[in-house]
């Protein structure tokens, strides 16, 4: 295409860049200079120019919102000497993620995914979505520490119907690979949730990438069909040792496929930054560098409800052995508990397991009276790794199998399992369970817990308490 | 002493095993427990306590010579004389020696066994031997005496102090445990341990099948930070001397991974331990490797760290690594799987990788 030499009140310089549908460059009204985008003619007879400008329209209704990480339009229409329909955006000099991503410093990325996500919680608290969060549509500066998320050309209200049905299937031609799967097959609830999930999984796709630093299912190429399959299918291997574990949790939270899991797990507030830092536990950070992840297992073709049941068994076999590994290894390494005994409870379910941690009273270690503690683990799926623990506790001198159901059973985790925080919120919850005995303990006398005994209060690690998402 | 020993001070004992080494001196007591619970350090820190509590005409007795060596090694630690700690046997001959018998006893090992004892019996029938000779005797791997000897032992001391695995017991011979508890003001109970890394835990539960059995792996309280474990490793081979050359390949790196520190290869016979010793001395480790007979009591020399003995003479020590070969044989003698047990239990890692 041919450069006009002007669109509206924008003289047309020097070429920036080309996409599919528009062409990028720079503009300039009397001293402001900016970037337009001018939609190719081709693109605009096929899909209706009337559908064309309502997206335009879309896009003009965010002038005058400011936001710092997300760029600014600042006019467009229809040229009326060209006819050519165009956007005016704000110039930003600074390269888009995806040609800079081997680049980014290890310890940016928090940043960036915590500006990216304000950008479009901005967008939401707006009712608006982006639709189209991938690192082409992110411009980081030179120096990596500012974000500007772009393109908004995709930009659509929530609860309002498509403008119409091309619109989509053009869109996905361009980010399938960044599509949730829900999206890829227009399953998307179009409400505030429904809209977030689909958000919340391209800022875990844009996560992935920087953690990775390769594209998501960057290994495939072609043929589409198999791109289609991984989206729908593939469990994206989401592991770095050099970075806060938190962000590889998050990110595969946010890749979950499961959109009630993804938006159980994940909540605005863990994009923000830091993370770890605001952590009550003093070694974290250090403890963390040493993290171990487990690779994740490919989704199982057979769907069969046997084949199933057997990888759920064998899912929760697994991480139930590495639950009673961390606690045992706290208990022991940390000098501050008494001997441990760990015994597995038979399952009520192939989804569910339970592990009783015993501690004999000792003196030497402040404890008048045995503590037990139950933790139980349910698979929420098992492909993912999805996961979530209960907890209780109780100070008592009878035998732990012989007690009553619990008052209250606490939720101190959920997430897709990470070998890490897992062994985090176990080590604060062992902490808290003994602290909560031996207060007990100097309140009151060692014959007060004769009888049935009394359970403990238990609380979750703050930073990854059970998100809301208000 | 080795290194990285298991003998502990008293101040580093768990809530269990504290309370066990200032019970009443002139009471007897069997302390149950599975490997690992520190049974051995308890024995030795109660003689301590004995010691010290004006009790020093105390008796030690453990089943093997090559245990009794290894634990006269660390003497300097105990405050009673090393020469205190004796075997069975040992002490056997020489009470009988001492009451001026000179009679060759036959030369099988069981048959030689009930000789002594029933010698002994007849002469306290005979009053020739005071009871009471010894104010405490102190009995480690209590569960594999005969019920006879059990009695000998109770009445010629004021008290006793016993300590046993009913799960360990290796030797074919009438259960004794009865006859402890019988003898006995006591019976405690420990539970945790903290030797076994929880591979070998669960080789180890695996072995078992006693519906009663309470798994080592829930009670397993073992440092894995301080001494990272592996997974035990299986290899099957043709021969006894494949099995050698197999094991051997560990053997150069193990030495080097855990310098000063015993490294145990056992075999369930005689036949097999020479076999691979005579692999062993055509090789470059001859110079590491000590072939143990069950009456050898030379000291550890952490220059040859590594011990060549069948699993019977080998048992109550502990090894940094253990290989244990010949095991196709033993798969005819079914009863024998008590014996794979025990051999597993006195590793805390099995480096074989």
């Amino acid at each position: 295409m041919d450069a006009p030499k002007k669109v509206g009140d924008w003289e047309v310089g020097d070429f920036i860049n080309a996409g599919k549908s528009a062409s990028v460059y720079c503009g300039r009204r009397g001293d402001q200079l900016a970037a337009v985008k001018i939609f190719s003619a081709e693109i605009v007879q096929k899909y209706g120019k009337d559908a064309q400008l309502g997206r335009i329209r879309r896009e003009l209704s965010l002038i005058g919102l400011r936001h710092p990480n997300l760029v600014r339009i600042l006019d467009g229409g229809e040229c009326p000497d060209t006819g050519l329909l165009f956007v005016v955006m704000e110039l930003i000099d600074a390269p888009n993620l995806a040609t800079v991503l081997t680049d980014v410093p290890r310890d940016r990325i928090s940043q960036i995914i915590a500006q990216v996500a304000d950008a479009a919680q901005f967008l939401e608290s707006h009712r608006l979505v982006h639709r189209d969060i991938k690192p082409d549509n992110i411009a980081i500066s030179r120096d990596f520490s500012h974000s500007t998320l772009l393109d908004l050309g995709v930009l659509r209200p929530v609860g309002i119907a498509e403008l119409t049905d091309d619109e989509t299937q053009r869109h996905f031609l361009g980010t399938l690979r960044y599509s949730p799967p829900e999206y890829l097959l227009r399953e998307e609830r179009d409400d505030l949730e429904g809209w977030r999930a689909v958000t919340f999984y391209q800022l875990g796709a844009v996560l992935h990438d920087l953690l990775m630093q390769r594209r998501l299912f960057g290994d495939i190429i072609e043929p589409y069909a198999r791109l289609v399959q991984a989206v729908e299918r593939d469990i994206p291997e989401v592991r770095a040792a050099d970075v806060p574990a938190d962000l590889v949790f998050l990110a595969r939270n946010c890749l979950l496929k499961d959109v009630k899991l993804r938006l159980k797990f994940v909540s605005w507030k863990h994009f923000e930054v830091p993370l770890v830092g605001a952590s009550p536990i003093a070694d974290l950070k250090e403890r963390i560098r040493n993290r171990r992840v487990q690779p994740a297992s490919p989704r199982p073709d057979s769907d069969r409800a046997e084949e199933r049941d057997r990888l759920v068994r064998q899912k929760a076999a697994e991480i139930q052995s590495q639950i009673q590994s961390s606690i045992r290894r706290e208990s022991v390494e940390s000098g501050l508990f008494p001997p441990v005994k760990i015994v597995s409870v038979e399952n009520e379910t192939p989804e569910s397991a339970c592990t009783v941690v015993s501690y004999p009273e000792s003196m030497a270690h402040g404890l008048a009276v045995p503590l037990n503690i139950w933790i139980r683990l349910t698979i929420l799926d098992a492909p993912s790794t999805a996961i979530q623990l209960e907890a209780w506790a109780l100070t008592s001198r009878s035998a732990p199998e012989t007690l009553a159901d619990p008052p209250v059973q606490q939720v101190v985790f959920n997430g897709v399992n990470d070998e890490t925080i897992v062994r985090l919120i176990l080590q604060h919850l062992l902490y808290v369970a003994l602290d909560g005995a031996q207060q007990l303990a100097a309140h009151e006398s060692a014959e007060g817990y004769a009888g049935a005994g009394q359970w403990l209060k238990l609380t979750a690690l703050p930073d990854l308490k059970e998100p809301s998402n208000d | 002493m080795i290194k990285n020993t298991w003998f502990v001070d008293p101040e580093q004992l768990n809530p269990e095993q504290g309370p066990i080494i200032d019970l009443p001196s002139d009471k007897s007591y069997l302390i149950k427990g599975p490997p690992g619970s520190g049974k051995t350090n308890l024995l030795l820190l109660r003689a301590n306590f004995l010691a010290i509590d004006r009790h020093p005409n105390l008796r030690i007795v453990v089943f093997t010579r090559m245990l009794q060596s290894f634990l006269v090694s660390g003497a300097e630690q105990y405050d009673f004389k090393a020469s205190r700690i004796t075997t069975l046997k040992r002490w056997e001959m020489d009470l009988l020696y001492e009451h001026g018998f000179r009679a060759k006893p036959p030369a099988e090992h069981d048959q030689q066994r009930r000789y002594y004892i029933e010698r002994i019996q007849e002469l306290i029938d005979a009053g020739e031997i005071a009871p009471n000779l010894y104010e405490v005797t102190l009995l480690d791997e209590a569960q594999d005496y005969l019920p006879e000897e059990v009695k000998v032992f109770r009445k010629l001391s004021k008290a006793i102090f016993a300590v046993a695995d009913s799960r360990q017991k290796i030797y074919p011979t009438a259960d004794c445990m009865a006859e402890l508890e019988a003898s006995v003001d006591e019976t405690k109970e420990l539970q945790y341990h903290h030797r076994c890394s929880i591979p070998i835990c669960r080789l180890a539960d695996a072995l078992t099948k006693n519906p009663d059995y309470e798994p080592m792996e829930h009670t397993s309280n073992y440092d894995d930070a301080r001494w990272p474990s592996s997974n035990p490793t299986y290899a099957r081979v043709k021969s006894v001397e494949e099995e050698a050359k197999e094991i051997m390949s560990k053997l150069g790196h193990q030495i080097k991974a855990y310098p000063g520190e015993l490294i145990g290869v056992v075999t369930p016979t005689n036949e097999d331990v020479q076999a691979i010793w005579s692999v062993i001395q055509g090789s470059s480790l001859t110079q590491f490797c000590v072939l143990r007979a069950s009456d050898d009591d030379t000291p550890f020399d952490p220059a040859a760290p590594i011990w060549l003995a069948t699993m019977h003479s080998f048992k109550g020590l502990e090894a940094r690594a253990l290989h244990i070969a010949g095991l196709a044989k033993l798969s005819h003698f079914p009863k024998q799987r008590n014996l794979i047990y025990t051999s597993v239990r006195e590793c805390p890692v099995d480096r074989r990788k």
